[in-house]
């Protein structure tokens, strides 16, 4: 039965709102304290779990094997897991596979290695640092995709590199934070330019294409290797987090367990006692027996 | 975000148990009850709880590990 001293307002709509942000639909009823309270702990503990797990732990991927999926707990924390679900289809579409074309002009600081066909032209094969710059090529029908340049440092040596031909680039989806550039051409300055090495390593993905994306096999066994037992930690931040939400939902739609402090058999025996005592200091003190008037004697 | 990882690394998983225990207990207390200072008094109570009966579990583990 509903405590009718608590304003519950539309309750399946406050429950709502509750799922959808911790805390909402309290402040939807006018319970502020619990709202704030509960919204805080929720996110706080989700958000610091995705941290820990180098924001790479709340995601959707089907797995008939595995039915304790995490994402079963993590899901109702509300809005703030369920980007996951589009980026699951995202990840799982058909045209996330390797690229061979540039969608974007790409200007973005870049590591990898280099590896030279032809050591004329004073540069060796070794990990490279630094700015990759690559836009459409002007032909693309002769395998000119695209053109640009490299600018950075090999062992401390600055370096220039021209860039075309038809790159390869990883998928553009996924929970890694860098994407890959499989391989993209450093060309000559001759006209047609020559192939003179090969240039690939990786540069960071797009946030919009890796939050709360499913990761490859291979970087989420790279996340093990580097969080070690912060990843199952990090998991279990986020899975306490949309299990904490279950409670508050259900506290928005049927109001708490105890209401207003009669929980336990000690609890309602001190408050009783608490409310005797009140009873009994309320109790005005005891007045004085009134003087009787004096008796007048008798008139004879 | 590295800075914040090789953090995380120095630290005892066991000092994570705080923040959980206390984000627990207050939310738990907060579903339990309508008052603010009793869902305050009880989260205490609870995180104290919490934090005692893992204390007695490590206690215990701790004692039955003993020389293995």
């Amino acid at each position: 039965m509903l405590d009718p001293r608590i304003p519950f307002k539309n309750r399946y709509l406050a429950g709502i709102l509750a799922f959808l942000f911790p805390g909402a639909g309290h402040v939807y009823q006018g319970r502020y304290f619990k709202g704030i309270l509960c919204g805080t702990c929720v996110l706080v503990t989700f958000f610091y779990g995705m941290a820990l797990g180098n924001w790479s732990v709340v995601y959707w991927k089907k797995d008939p094997t595995n039915f304790l999926n995490p994402y079963y707990a993590q899901v109702f924390v509300g809005l703030p897991a369920l980007p996951s679900l589009m980026q699951a289809r995202r990840y799982e579409s058909r045209t996330n596979v390797d690229e061979i074309s540039l969608s974007a002009p790409l200007n973005a600081p870049f590591h990898g290695t280099l590896r030279m066909h032809d050591h004329n032209f004073g540069l060796a094969d070794g990990a490279v640092t630094g700015q990759i710059e690559l836009q459409a090529g002007t032909k693309p029908a002769e395998g000119r995709v695209v053109q640009g340049k490299f600018t950075g440092t090999e062992d401390k040596k600055e370096i220039t590199l021209s860039l075309g031909g038809t790159p390869k680039f990883g998928k553009a989806v996924s929970a890694d934070p860098e994407r890959e550039l499989l391989s993209v051409d450093v060309i000559d300055a001759s006209d047609p330019p020559q192939t003179i090495g090969r240039l690939s390593g990786k540069f960071p993905r797009k946030l919009v294409d890796r939050f709360e994306a499913p990761p490859d096999d291979e970087y989420y066994l790279s996340l093990h290797r580097t969080l070690g037992k912060f990843h199952e930690l990090a998991m279990t931040f986020t899975m306490i987090a949309g299990l904490l939400n279950i409670l508050v939902i259900l506290d928005a739609v049927e109001g708490p367990a105890y209401g207003y402090g009669d929980g336990s058999d000690a609890e309602q025996k001190a408050a009783a006692s608490a409310s005797a005592d009140k009873t009994v200091k309320a109790v005005p003190p005891a007045q004085p027996p009134p003087a009787h008037p004096p008796i007048a004697a008798p008139k004879v | 975000m590295q800075s914040f990882l090789i953090l995380a690394d120095k630290t005892h998983a066991s000092w994570y148990l705080l923040p959980l225990a206390l984000t627990v207990s207050l939310v738990y207390s907060a579903t339990r009850f309508e008052y603010p200072p009793q869902i305050l008094r009880r989260s205490a109570r609870l995180f104290v709880t919490i934090l005692v009966s893992m204390a007695a579990l490590f206690a215990v583990l701790f004692l039955l590990s003993w020389n293995l």
